[in-house]
């Protein structure tokens, strides 16, 4: 059900932003890659929200159920902060005439990708489950409650070190606000999909190490 | 029997004050005998001074607008070699059980370590200072208690979050390859403000603004030393 929903969101969202928004005044058409940059930066802090949400929960709780979202939502998000600077990078590219730019928000997206990076390796590095779920918890602690301030500093330190090339300023017109709400919309369910199906396998992927243990630990007692 | 000092404060925080004085104390004295840390820490910082007044291809005031940077950076990479020995010790010798078998708030392993790991990063500090500014002929023209200030405030926020970040990347397979990774995206903001902090000291930047970046240094400091205080617990629970 929620597959076919968000079946639906993202060809919307596609027709709206390809076919019914008009083109820019000042870019033309390459400013539609805008719709979905936008969206996947929102979902890549969403989700990283989650991460820090599902770590303090698990800290209190130690449910397992928490680890699972904190990992369902540590993976997609990277996926979605990636697509967020890589279509970041390429609008600069457009926009700017330039592949990168130190602006607050795609810098604090890319400080925000190497944040999901470092607790994936978190998650990989440490061997015991339970003292792996406590570590990527309060890591995604520590490093959601920098992002504000990592926006704030490169903001400040961006206005001491003014560069030619600004950010450009959009006019939005009604067609292009429900482009972009949409495709805002779609992403947001796209991630949630994502990461429900994520959470389920992550589940089953512990109940099956759970079998192989317990059939390891009996000796062979399932076999005979 | 209590200490003069701990005539002053409540009885339940002067066991905690006594138990981080006491392992400050014991890193120090292990320090100064064994000097397994400083020792390593300072022969890179001249490494670095080294690679530098060769690689740069620059000296004087033509280094003027990078030379900040590349004070702090190479401070950030000499202190997390002395970061990562600071929980792998504990661990190689397995006293870090002894340390949480301690009737106290187990916060106080973190307060002590962090500030032992200040006081050796400011012993670094100090000692390779003039050696940055002498070797790289960049002339000491910042007034003198500021200079000292920001030093202070863009080390302490390192030390906290490093050690906090070090007891974490001490239980992995990987330590040290780790823990660069896990503290410098962490770290920007104190970089950012250390850095500006330091080049309107030095000229190289708006005078004025040295307040303003101090302030971030400020906000900085006091969450990643109020946060490892309040997560430190989960991360050494057996």
């Amino acid at each position: 059900m929620l597959a076919w929903v968000t079946f639906v969101a993202v060809l919307g969202a596609l027709f709206l932003a390809f076919l019914y928004a008009p083109p820019d005044v000042k870019l033309g058409d390459t400013q539609r890659i805008f719709y979905f940059h936008v969206a996947s930066a929102w979902t890549g802090l969403l989700a990283f929200t989650v991460v820090c949400v599902a770590g303090i929960a698990y800290l209190r709780t130690s449910a397992p159920s928490w680890d699972r979202l904190g990992l369902a939502s540590t993976e997609v998000g990277l996926l979605f902060i990636t697509m967020a600077v890589v279509t970041g990078s390429i609008w600069a590219r457009f926009a700017w005439g330039t592949w990168w730019e130190w602006e607050p928000r795609l810098t604090s997206a890319f400080v925000l990708w190497l944040m999901y990076a470092a607790t994936l390796l978190v998650r990989n590095l440490v061997e015991e489950p339970g003292r792996r779920a406590r570590y990527a918890a309060v890591f995604g602690i520590i490093a959601f409650a920098d992002v504000p301030i990592v926006f704030m500093s490169v903001r400040w330190w961006r206005s001491y070190h003014p560069v030619v090339v600004s950010a450009a300023g959009l006019d939005l017109e009604p067609p292009m606000v429900l482009a972009m709400v949409v495709a805002v919309l779609a992403f947001t369910l796209l991630y949630v999909l994502l990461t429900v199906e994520r959470v389920r396998l992550a589940r089953l992927e512990q109940e099956l190490a759970e079998y192989k243990r317990a059939w390891r630990g009996e000796g062979g007692g399932i076999r005979a | 029997m209590p200490s003069g000092r701990a005539r002053f404060l409540s009885p339940s925080r002067s066991g905690w004050w006594r138990q981080v004085t006491a392992l400050l104390w014991k890193e120090l004295r292990a320090e100064a005998r064994t000097r397994e840390t400083l020792t390593p820490m300072v022969i890179f910082a001249l490494a670095v001074v080294t690679v530098f007044g060769f690689g740069l291809r620059a000296t004087g005031a033509d280094l003027g607008p990078v030379f900040p940077g590349l004070l702090w950076v190479s401070f950030y990479f000499v202190g997390l070699l002395g970061l990562g020995r600071s929980f792998a010790s504990e661990r190689a010798q397995e006293t870090l059980a002894g340390l949480l078998l301690v009737p106290a708030d187990r916060s106080f392993i973190f307060v002590g370590k962090a500030l032992a790991n200040l006081v050796f990063l400011a012993v670094v500090e100090v000692i390779s200072l003039p050696l940055f500014f002498g070797l790289l002929g960049v002339p000491f023209t910042a007034p003198f208690v500021p200079f000292c200030v920001t030093m202070v405030l863009g080390t302490a926020g390192f030390a906290s979050i490093g050690t906090m970040l070090s007891a974490l990347a001490a239980h992995t397979r990987a330590a040290e390859m780790l823990l660069p990774v896990l503290v410098f995206p962490i770290l920007i903001p104190a970089v950012i403000g250390a850095v500006e902090a330091t080049a309107s000291l030095l000229g190289a930047g708006d005078p004025l603004a040295w307040k303003r970046w101090l302030g971030l240094l400020l906000a900085y400091d006091a969450l990643f030393v109020a946060l490892p205080l309040l997560l430190f617990d989960y991360l050494v629970e057996p």
